[in-house]
């Protein structure tokens, strides 16, 4: 059988998987240099999540403040954050999640822009969603090369929430709290169990019964295919211009 | 980062955060400690040194002689930032003369003499930048700075060609081929 290709990218799908999380009253943040969340919070407030407290940094539209990107960290410190979303170069095995460096911290390979907040927020919104638009070995490892946000918390410190999922173009993670790590939650379609095994660089808990995630519906494409791409083209025109087609 | 910037603006001697602990940060800061919460004991927590910038630089759309001003709009942290800055210095786009007040700022944020220690005019001050209406990014120019920055040998040819080879801004203003165009309309 030759498999047809999707009629969808990789960013519009991570973006209608990400949608089907955001629930309709809660308070959600969508920080810097983050276009798939930023387009998956908008389609959902356009289908389930109408009343949904939408904040975007970066955007005027989705942005409530009179001040600048403090008023959302310190929302989030009050508690008052339902959901955040973060990324990291490097994700492990125990939920850590790494914006600094690779290799080693005195000589990296790379440096990267840091923390920037995320090891507050992922203490503090009540669900965080790590995404990331590739899935790789490097990306996923057992160890991350610096923790800039720890997935486990010590003990007797105070946490609001913390990891929930980690979305990818291949797969949906889900945190397993009693194991304390990740746990493969659903497969998207045009993957599989052995592609997401081989491209995870930790083994991953299976869930039972393991789930295929239901493909974006027409209806949610055509949504962000116009609603929401013309949304998202004041805020990340690029991106909406060249991940998001045009209906 | 806030936090510590928020407390340098309200002078205290230290702020405690949210989260931190299990993060490699505190590993490779002496500005962030990990302490018990003296109002609940045996729950760690870390506290941080306020940032106090020696200086602190704006770039105004407009400033009057007092030192009013107004920063276009945008990241809208910068009274905060203003008041942890020891010496804060503003360059404009233009000095008008009659006051500036923080009614009716159009969407910009208003900056008040008090938090104000000095006034430079400077067209093209956030070139190349932004600066509300006024000018767009130049994208060019970043380009050739991304390129040059890549080697120590090119980054100082830059350096040179910008700023330690030119007599003042308006060399500056001049070799980049800036011309004044004004306030453009609302229009996007």
């Amino acid at each position: 059988m030759i498999e047809k290709s999707p009629d969808y990218g990789p960013e519009e799908l991570m973006a209608v998987v990400i949608s089907r999380e955001v629930r309709d009253q809660e308070t959600v943040g969508v920080g810097m240099s983050s276009p798939v969340p930023a387009a998956g919070c908008i389609l959902a407030e356009q289908l389930q999540a109408p009343q949904a407290n939408i904040i975007i940094l970066g955007s005027e539209e989705y942005y409530p403040f009179p001040a600048g990107s403090s008023e959302l960290h310190f929302l989030a410190q009050r508690g008052e954050l339902d959901l955040f979303f973060l990324s990291g170069l490097q994700i492990d095995r125990r939920g850590n999640i790494n914006l600094h460096v690779i290799g080693d911290y005195e000589a990296p390979n790379l440096r990267l822009p840091g923390a920037y907040g995320s090891a507050m927020l992922y203490y503090m919104a009540h669900r965080v969603i790590l995404f990331r638009t590739e899935h790789t070995r490097r990306t996923f490892v057992e160890k991350v090369d610096f923790i800039t946000a720890p997935g486990i918390t010590p003990e007797k410190v105070y946490r609001e929430g913390g990891p929930t999922l980690v979305v990818t173009p291949k797969a949906l993670l889900a945190w397993d709290k009693e194991a304390k790590e990740w746990g493969l939650s659903a497969i998207h379609p045009g993957s599989s169990l052995a592609e997401v095994k081989e491209n995870t660089g930790f083994s991953l808990r299976m869930a039972e019964p393991l789930i295929s995630t239901p493909p974006p519906t027409a209806r949610e494409l055509m949504v962000l295919r116009t609603a929401v791409r013309e949304k998202l083209q004041r805020i990340y025109p690029e991106f909406a211009e060249k991940k998001i087609r045009n209906f | 980062m806030y936090s510590m910037v928020q407390a340098g603006s309200m002078g205290v001697p230290f702020v405690a955060v949210r989260g931190l602990l299990g993060s490699d940060i505190l590993t490779h800061r002496p500005d962030l400690r990990v302490v018990e919460n003296p109002f609940q004991e045996t729950e760690p927590v870390v506290v941080a040194q306020p940032i106090r910038p020696e200086v602190a630089v704006f770039h105004a759309i407009r400033a009057d002689r007092f030192g009013n001003a107004l920063i276009p709009g945008g990241m809208r942290d910068d009274l905060m930032m203003a008041r942890a800055g020891r010496w804060v210095v503003v360059t404009t786009e233009e000095i008008v003369e009659k006051e500036i007040s923080g009614e009716g700022t159009g969407g910009h944020t208003f900056l008040p003499a008090v938090d104000v220690d000095q006034v430079a005019l400077a067209p093209f001050g956030a070139h190349p930048g932004n600066c509300g209406l006024h000018y767009a990014h130049d994208p060019a120019h970043i380009r050739e700075y991304l390129e040059a920055a890549q080697e120590e040998g090119t980054f100082q040819a830059y350096l040179e060609k910008y700023i330690y080879g030119l007599r003042n801004h308006q060399e500056y203003v001049t070799l980049s081929g800036l011309r004044s165009q004004g306030e453009r309309g609302s229009g996007a």
